[in-house]
């Protein structure tokens, strides 16, 4: 694959995340006028806000991972790092879910 | 056969920008970690309360910020690309162009977050009114704090970059500030559906 055609497929990938992010706000605000207060039933909006939640995880995730490739880092500060990303996952999903 | 002559992309170094800056990424993330359990744990506490005063946010205004930092992060993404793809003939108007973006769309952040401040303080809503409002603009306001310091890095770097500083083997510079303002936006997409949007169960 030549340097132009790498180029191009990144830009494309960061059009397509972004264009994903704003379609998904848009789509959980939206919804969230559809929700009823009155009911602890989840809504639509809800729905859609854990997706975007979700997502923002993801992001985070590849953010951090462009870390994580650090080739020359020991394995014992990476295994630190992923220690952080596990454990602030696990604490925040459990704290959010139950 | 596009025409355009062909470039070379050097591999990517990792990590991108000054490592440093990534040590100041995870403190802050941390921070904030710890004040959305925190908001989660006091939501369980004061469960009504807080399920009442949610619906009485604007997801709008949330909206209108989210999108704006959407924006900012795709033109800096862009801005980054560009500066690894061109020369250093050629990258300083893209470059500085993907990045005014970008600082405009920061600073359309803070003036509509500055705008829903505003109507809720007419509306008789300050940091004292309850519990709920007390997270509301602490966490709100704790993040406004670094989307200004976001800016003015911003700023920084697109007049650096209009001076032709950032291009093809010369990143680190805007790879740093992207990175920040990565975590600006990401901190913020989880912000949004945790304030404005999501019921947490009972």
């Amino acid at each position: 694959m030549s340097a132009n055609e790498t180029v191009n497929r990144r830009k494309r990938a960061i059009d397509f995340a972004g264009a994903t992010l704003l379609a998904i706000t848009v789509i959980a605000t939206a919804t969230s006028e559809l929700g009823s207060a009155a009911t602890s039933e989840p809504t639509a909006a809800s729905l859609v806000a854990w997706v975007l939640l979700l997502l923002a995880m993801v992001k985070g995730l590849i953010v951090i991972d462009q870390f994580m490739g650090l080739r020359w880092v020991r394995w014992r500060w990476r295994g630190l790092l992923w220690l952080w990303v596990v454990t602030a996952t696990a604490i925040s999903g459990s704290v959010l879910l139950y | 056969m596009t025409g355009e002559p062909p470039v070379t992309t050097p591999k990517a170094a990792y990590p991108p920008g000054d490592l440093a800056i990534w040590f100041f990424i995870f403190a802050e993330l941390t921070a904030f970690f710890a004040l959305f359990v925190t908001y989660a744990v006091s939501y369980r506490g004061h469960y009504d309360l807080f399920a009442t005063m949610q619906q009485t946010l604007d997801p709008e205004w949330g909206a209108v910020n989210t999108v704006l930092l959407l924006v900012g992060s795709w033109a800096v993404a862009r801005g980054v690309v560009a500066a690894e793809s061109l020369p250093q003939q050629k990258a300083a108007r893209p470059v500085g162009a993907w990045l005014l973006v970008a600082t405009l769309c920061g600073v359309g952040f803070l003036v509509s977050k500055g705008m829903e401040y505003a109507a809720k303080y007419r509306a008789g809503i300050d940091l004292d009114s309850n519990l709920f409002y007390t997270f509301y603009y602490s966490l709100t306001a704790f993040h406004a704090m670094h989307v200004l310091l976001g800016v003015v890095i911003l700023t920084i770097v697109t007049v650096k970059a209009a001076r032709g500083a950032y291009h093809m083997g010369a990143t680190v510079g805007i790879e740093t500030a992207a990175s920040y303002w990565h975590m600006v936006d990401l901190v913020w997409l989880i912000l949004f559906p945790l304030l404005y949007l999501i019921r947490l169960p009972a």
